[in-house]
């Protein structure tokens, strides 16, 4: 290829792209007053809520449902308890709740598949949420509801 | 407000000065280069303070206060040292304020670096729950705060292999632990911090670099590629490891052309922090050093008496050490642990390649020729290539940057037959995942180049833009 070609080619190339790249940047400015306020300002427990608020919408479930199960989860599991979640549902939201899971640190989350059998026993500060009515039915007496949502239940002793 | 003004403060304060003060000891000074100096001091302030935080794990010592203590007490001592590299740094080629090109590139640096703050600043209002950055990196670093050492709480999840790919380095978690160390307790938005600085300090060793090896014109016009480059949004917002990696390997690159260019042993010892800040990160890092050395070795092969003047024993190759020390570090902790990850070098990896290359070899190079030839990328991996086939590596003056477009084949190449081995079931999810990283880590070595040979292409004199002497007094650090 001669090489004036490539010189042509290579400055459209670096005008093109360079204008296209300014105007991108120019147009990220822009936004600034729709976000500035609340980055300078929301705490990190706003910002967790704002997160899980982006999660609801995602999922199509009411706003503050995912921060519900987040603050159970917090409130009721000791740090150095497991949260044992079931995910034999085919709930998308279900499997989400593993996000959770890094919020809850140093919680230990972990996701069931089995069926639960009539002499399960579960060892010691292990928690159960389920949004199975068949384990909800499994865990009565065994564990105590400590809170509910919509659709989800946790359990613990 | 998680970590107070004065937190915030010493969290930035710390490696930075602790990176200026190892560049002291190079040799390296604000005024030898006024828009890269920030960007170099963070990078190698932020490898000195992931060593810090390494002993402070190993003797389980109380934080931040030790590691404060361990930086203030290290930058005292390597202010004292009076290093003997050549007598007088050279600056970059000299500022013109009044030249259009330095006008180009100090609008363009101030735009870029504008927006990256607002692309921090708007990535702040989302907490880490998702992707790479919470189930790698903040894992580890967490922790590594629960822990307080290499036991307890870390050696369980290591043993239980409940952290994901606990073989990778661990520089990007240590980073993180700095700020849970900082605020006495675990974040799940600050803690990104150190990594997302790291999006600043590539924009300005970027510039810094493309000025260096071109006209400023032509860095103005690179910087706002690369900065509207697809990834660059992301990863200005994320604590992933990959603007980590482009921003080791350019200044790796940068520094040790410099060094060739100059003859100034800092550059050396620059490029060697910046290997081993690769080799810290995850495993593209330590890919780039091994191509680097293969390519250079392969373009060097006639060449006898260059080849025995590296093996050769000299004082400068000491500035291997660095890179030992990591390699050392991560190998005996993955040794200890029986860690294992992702990307392991093994007969299964080789197995995996051999059973899925007939099947994922055209849709895996469709799928990132695609990628190359997307505006998102600003053409730019395409353009590196058009380039590189037109004029090979031999149309610029450094060997060092000769040496780029191979080492980017070999470690293209690696990469390559690290998502062939995946199922093809897989391979569009890591191609997804996985494939536009890789090719964002490499765009900054990419534009590197194409400022080199822009500059030779553009300029007609062979001859490169001449360097400033700036005046030292002899025996003063350099």
């Amino acid at each position: 290829m001669p090489k004036v070609v490539v010189v042509a080619l290579l400055l459209v190339w670096l005008v093109w792209r360079t204008l296209a790249g300014t105007i991108g940047l120019l147009g990220e400015l822009v936004s600034i007053p729709a976000w500035i306020v609340p980055a300078l300002t929301l705490s990190e427990d706003e910002r967790i809520a704002r997160t899980l608020e982006a999660r609801d919408e995602k999922l199509g479930v009411a706003p503050g449902y995912h921060h519900a199960l987040y603050r159970a989860v917090i409130e009721h599991v000791p740090p150095d308890g497991t949260l044992l979640f079931d995910v034999r549902t085919d709930l998308e939201r279900a499997k989400s709740v593993i996000h959770l899971g890094a919020l809850a640190f140093p919680r230990l989350v972990l996701r069931n598949r089995a069926r639960p059998s009539a002499d399960l026993e579960l060892p010691p500060r292990t928690y159960v949420l389920t949004f199975d009515e068949e384990v909800r039915a499994f865990l009565q007496g065994r564990l105590r509801e400590l809170a509910t949502g919509p659709d989800w239940s946790l359990w613990g002793p | 407000m998680v970590l107070s003004p004065l937190a915030l403060v010493v969290l930035l304060a710390v490696p930075l000065l602790f990176g200026a003060a190892t560049l002291r000891a190079l040799g390296l000074r604000f005024a030898t280069d006024r828009i890269g100096y920030l960007g170099w001091a963070w990078l190698v302030g932020c490898l000195g303070l992931a060593v810090l935080e390494t002993v402070r794990l190993l003797f389980e010592l109380p934080s931040p206060r030790s590691v404060v203590t361990g930086a203030v007490l290290a930058s005292g001592a390597l202010l004292l040292v009076r290093w003997r590299a050549s007598p007088v740094p050279r600056a970059g080629p000299p500022w013109k304020a009044r030249g259009l090109g330095e006008r180009l590139l100090a609008g363009a640096l101030a735009l870029v670096l504008l927006v990256t703050l607002t692309r921090i600043l708007r990535g702040s209002l989302a907490v880490m729950v998702v992707d790479d950055e919470t189930n790698f990196w903040a894992l580890r670093a967490k922790l590594f705060f629960q822990a307080g050492s290499f036991g307890g709480a870390y050696a369980e999840a290591m043993k239980l292999r409940a952290l994901p790919n606990g073989s990778y380095p661990f520089l990007n978690p240590l980073l993180q632990l700095w700020v849970f160390d900082l605020a006495g307790t675990i974040t799940h938005q600050i803690n990104r911090l150190p990594i997302e600085v790291c999006s600043f300090a590539l924009y300005l060793c970027a510039a810094s670099a493309f000025r260096r090896w071109s006209q400023p014109w032509i860095g103005a016009a690179l910087l706002v590629l690369l900065a509207t480059c697809s990834q660059s949004d992301f990863v200005a917002r994320k604590a992933n490891s990959d603007v980590l990696v482009a921003l080791g390997a350019l200044v790796a690159v940068d520094a040790l052309a410099r060094w060739r260019d100059e003859g100034h042993g800092g550059w050396l010892g620059l490029a060697s922090l910046a290997g081993a800040f690769l080799l810290w990160l995850k495993k593209e890092g330590t890919l780039y050093v091994l191509a680097f050395a293969v390519a250079w070795c392969l373009l060097h092969a006639r060449d006898r008496a260059s080849l025995r003047r590296i093996v050769q024993p000299s004082p400068r190759t000491l500035w291997v050490l660095p890179l030992v020390v990591v390699l050392a570090v991560t190998t005996i902790h993955n040794t200890w642990f029986d860690a294992a990850g992702s990307y392991q070098l093994d007969g299964q990896a080789l197995m995996g390649v051999l059973t899925y290359l007939p099947a994922n070899v055209l849709p895996a190079l469709a799928y990132l020729f695609g990628l190359a030839l997307k505006p998102s990328f600003n053409l730019v991996p395409a353009m590196f290539l058009v380039l590189a086939v037109v004029f090979g590596g031999s149309a610029l003056r450094s060997p060092v940057l000769r040496t780029v477009p191979l080492m980017l084949l070999v470690a293209t190449g690696v990469c390559f037959l690290a998502f062939v081995k995946a199922t093809p079931a897989d391979l569009d999810w890591l191609l997804d995942t996985a494939g536009t990283r890789v090719l964002f880590q490499a765009v900054p070595l990419e534009l590197l180049w194409i400022a080199a040979l822009a500059q030779r292409l553009f300029d007609a004199s062979e001859e490169p833009r001449p360097l400033e002497t700036i005046d030292v007094p002899r025996g003063k650090g350099v």
